[in-house]
């Protein structure tokens, strides 16, 4: 049984113009300690689906669950990461982190230790008391992943976690987020990462979600079978022998620029 | 060459408290000034938590902020000096005439000036939050009164103060006349600046005790904004989410005392101009006109209601004619003031923009002159011109110069801020095409600054029609000079006790002001959103 079921959803908005059919009968699932890939143009749902799985957004039809259980709100069982980095301003780094772990039943001292590692973690030694301001764009999203792990889920999902950085920082922290995803000492294991890059679904998924828009659908799905670390076959006719399928899926849909639609 | 012009001041203030101090009420100053002070400071405080209250309720909760937005428009663009002798009337005889019933009715007064800012701060601030930052909360199961104190507050922080400056800069312009009330044909007063500098001029007719009121407003302005707003505005950029538009700090104009004082008023400017009026202005476009229009009727109901109902006032036949004709007096003198303003304001844009060395001196001339509350100046004013002209027309001179005063800045403010984020292709564009003159003035010039000149004329008109009620009509001793106009009717109805007229001219004012929102300025709104510049 896979650990998060999407059943049948369909997602309307209702707008000033009318209604706009966001997701058309979507249905798939995600396995434990699988890295599951979502991608397509802009429009086509995948973030709203992401959205849902976080608890932020409910189906108009259909069903989502997690572990047997319908989501009726965000969970601690499920972290994310965000495309913006969603930093406050006024904290510095580590308080940042710690504003995850207000809630949890910890004391002051373990809350500290639990934030302070994790920064270590993420190689933002000697920066815990830098205000967002004054990180770069790559530190930034390094604390947004560390304030996502502090909750301790069993789920990550991650919603474009790369796109606003430059593709220098975007390789270092691909790598950093797959390092994670590796460690099965800690949680979490299971990884959901939506994007609208095929070579970076390739490189980090097991498998890929192809959609479409007007109306969001699904349109075709791509098991990655490249060995990992997949670092070492980015240049091999394998990784691109999957990434011309996936091209070939999004291209039959009539979708020649995935990021420009 | 600074520290004398810095002496020559200091000799200057010298002399006038030395002069004014041959009236035995000088003495007091330090005590007027403590008291209008803390008037002013109790007021803010209650409009705070007010402001917090109402303002997280309507911008949070969709279906009460679409009543409760419209109905606090309304109420802000309504000139409450006309309702400052309706509250006397409540309060005062429910303390029976108590100096704590003048102090509660002045500080409702206050209230009324300070609040909208504050409260319309709060609900510009919440709804521009970034609507990740909601996300990321619920994710993080950040709720209650966690989520306030770490997310919500520090969110919105630039807002309030920004709204908090424009408070201040209301209540110091209103706390001059709620200290010197004449109802009823009895005379309250309260000690307080306002009261010092009226006794100066209408009491003793004394220039050098009028300057000593003025020098002191002044200093206390300057001081509360150099120690208190400068300081939380610099904290408050920290606060501000940094991809937001126009949030970039902006490049130090330099080193020297200069540099240093238009960098402080540049970021002053930026506070209050860049952050708060656009979004205040975009968020009450964005609510329907049924809106107001159902919340306008009930309002006039319950208003109408409470004072024939329950005070029981006599319902007496209304002199149309006189109404008109006030109306018209009033609305050519504010058109006067108002056209000058709009002509003061496009001439110093145009300046700027062609001489952009003239700007550092108009900005700090400009911050200087606002800062001192238009009506502190009046009984100045009126002392000077009712000597030099006949009284009737010193008094139409002195009218029309305190409603200038009353619209300038908020027409000049915009303008400079429009100008800053002037884009230099159109800098360029007139250059290469050579448009110059009426050309560039019409085709260039004045289309770019709409946005800005429309919500400049908003704030102005609604600052003109207070302004009226203050200079239609002046009490000196026992002799009353008016000229005719809506203001100085309301002011002789409130001499007479007459209710039942300040009813409904509180009333005609206030729909004058409403309707020209809607008809005139709606429109012109719209028309100008498709006219924003984008810098890149």
């Amino acid at each position: 049984m896979p650990l998060i079921r999407i059943e049948q959803v369909s997602k309307t908005f209702y707008e000033a113009k009318g209604e706009l059919l966001s997701l058309d009968n979507v249905s798939f699932g995600i396995e434990d300690t699988e890295f599951l890939a979502i991608i397509g143009p802009s429009g086509c749902g995948k973030s709203t689906i992401l959205r849902m799985i976080a608890g932020l957004e409910f189906p108009t039809k259909g069903h989502i669950y997690f572990q047997d259980k319908p989501i009726k709100g965000p969970i601690p069982g499920v972290s994310m990461v965000f495309q913006n980095f969603a930093l406050l301003p006024w904290k510095t780094a580590k308080e940042n982190v710690l504003i995850a772990l207000d809630t949890k039943a910890m004391s002051r001292q373990e809350k500290e230790e639990t934030a302070q590692a994790l920064l270590k973690k993420l190689g933002l030694d000697g920066f815990e008391n830098n205000y967002p301001s004054e990180l770069s764009g790559g530190m930034k999203q390094r604390v947004g992943i560390a304030r996502a792990l502090a909750v301790a889920p069993d789920v990550l999902l991650l919603d474009e976690p790369f796109s606003s950085l430059d593709e220098v920082t975007a390789r270092e922290l691909r790598k950093e987020t797959l390092r994670i995803w590796n460690d099965r000492t800690a949680h979490p294991d299971t990884f959901v990462i939506v994007t609208h890059l095929v070579e970076e679904a390739v490189l980090m998924a097991d498998r890929v979600l192809i959609m479409a828009p007007r109306p969001g659908r699904v349109i075709g799905e791509v098991k990655i079978d490249i060995p990992r670390p997949r670092f070492d076959y980015v240049r091999s006719s394998i990784f691109f022998e999957h990434v011309d399928r996936i091209e070939e899926i999004l291209e039959k849909a009539g979708i020649e620029d995935i990021e420009h639609v | 060459m600074l520290g004398l012009a810095i002496l020559a001041f200091v000799a200057l203030l010298g002399i006038i408290y030395q002069k004014a101090s041959a009236y035995s009420e000088t003495r007091l100053l330090p005590y007027y000034a403590l008291r209008t002070l803390l008037r002013l400071s109790i007021t803010y405080i209650v409009c705070l938590a007010f402001g917090l209250g109402i303002g997280i309720l309507a911008a949070t909760k969709e279906r009460v902020g679409n009543l409760l937005i419209p109905l606090l428009d309304i109420l802000q663009s309504v000139p409450v000096l006309g309702f400052f002798p309706l509250a006397l009337a409540v309060i005062i005889s429910a303390f029976h005439g108590s100096i704590l019933g003048l102090e509660l009715s002045s500080m409702f007064l206050l209230f009324t000036s300070m609040e909208w800012s504050i409260v319309f701060g709060v609900i510009a601030g919440i709804k521009s939050m970034p609507p990740y930052l909601k996300d990321m909360s619920r994710v993080f199961h950040i709720e209650g009164w966690d989520y306030l104190k770490h997310i919500l507050f520090p969110s919105i922080y630039p807002y309030v103060i920004a709204g908090s400056i424009l408070a201040w800069g209301s209540g110091w312009y209103f706390v001059i006349v709620t200290e010197f009330i004449n109802y009823g044909g009895k005379l309250y007063s309260l000690p307080g600046l306002g009261y010092y500098l009226q006794t100066a001029s209408f009491k003793y007719s004394s220039v050098w005790m009028s300057l000593a009121g003025l020098a002191t407003i002044g200093i206390i302005v300057f001081l509360m904004n150099r120690l208190i707003w400068h300081r939380l505005n610099e904290r408050a950029k920290e606060h501000r989410f940094m991809f937001f538009h126009g949030f970039a700090p902006r490049e130090s104009t330099g080193q020297g005392f200069w540099a240093r004082q238009v960098n402080y008023i540049d970021s002053r400017l930026d506070a209050v101009q860049g952050v708060h009026l656009p979004s205040w202005f975009l968020l009450r476009f964005r609510i329907r006109r049924l809106n107001y229009l159902l919340v306008a009727v009930g309002l006039l109901i319950v208003i109408v209601g409470v004072f024939y109902g329950w005070i029981r006032l006599p319902i007496t036949s209304l002199d149309l004619e006189h109404l008109a004709r006030d109306t018209g007096y009033s609305f050519g003198r504010l058109a006067i003031a108002y056209f000058i303003s709009l002509a003061l304001a496009i001439g110093i844009g145009y300046l700027i923009l062609q001489r952009p060395a003239t700007k550092n001196a108009i900005v700090i001339f400009t911050d200087v002159a606002q800062s001192i509350p238009a009506l502190a100046y009046f009984p100045l004013l009126w002392l000077i011109f009712t000597r030099i002209f006949p009284v009737q027309t010193g008094l139409e001179i002195a009218a029309v110069l305190l409603m200038l005063t009353g619209m300038l800045w908020y027409l000049i403010f915009n303008v400079i801020e429009a100008v800053e984020h002037w884009p230099k292709e159109i800098k360029d564009l007139s250059g290469i095409f050579n448009v110059k003159g009426a050309r560039y003035l019409r085709h260039m010039l004045i289309p770019a600054l709409l946005p800005a000149l429309v919500t400049g004329s908003i704030l102005a008109w609604g600052g003109g029609w207070n302004a009226t009620i203050v200079s239609e009509y002046v009490n000196i001793g026992n002799k009353a000079h008016t000229i005719p106009g809506l203001g100085s009717a309301l002011d002789e109805a409130s001499q007479a006790g007459n209710n039942h007229q300040l009813l409904v001219l509180l009333i005609v004012m206030s729909a004058i002001v409403i309707v020209m929102n809607s008809l005139i300025w709606r429109r012109l709104l719209s028309r100008a959103s498709t006219h924003v510049l984008e810098e890149e």
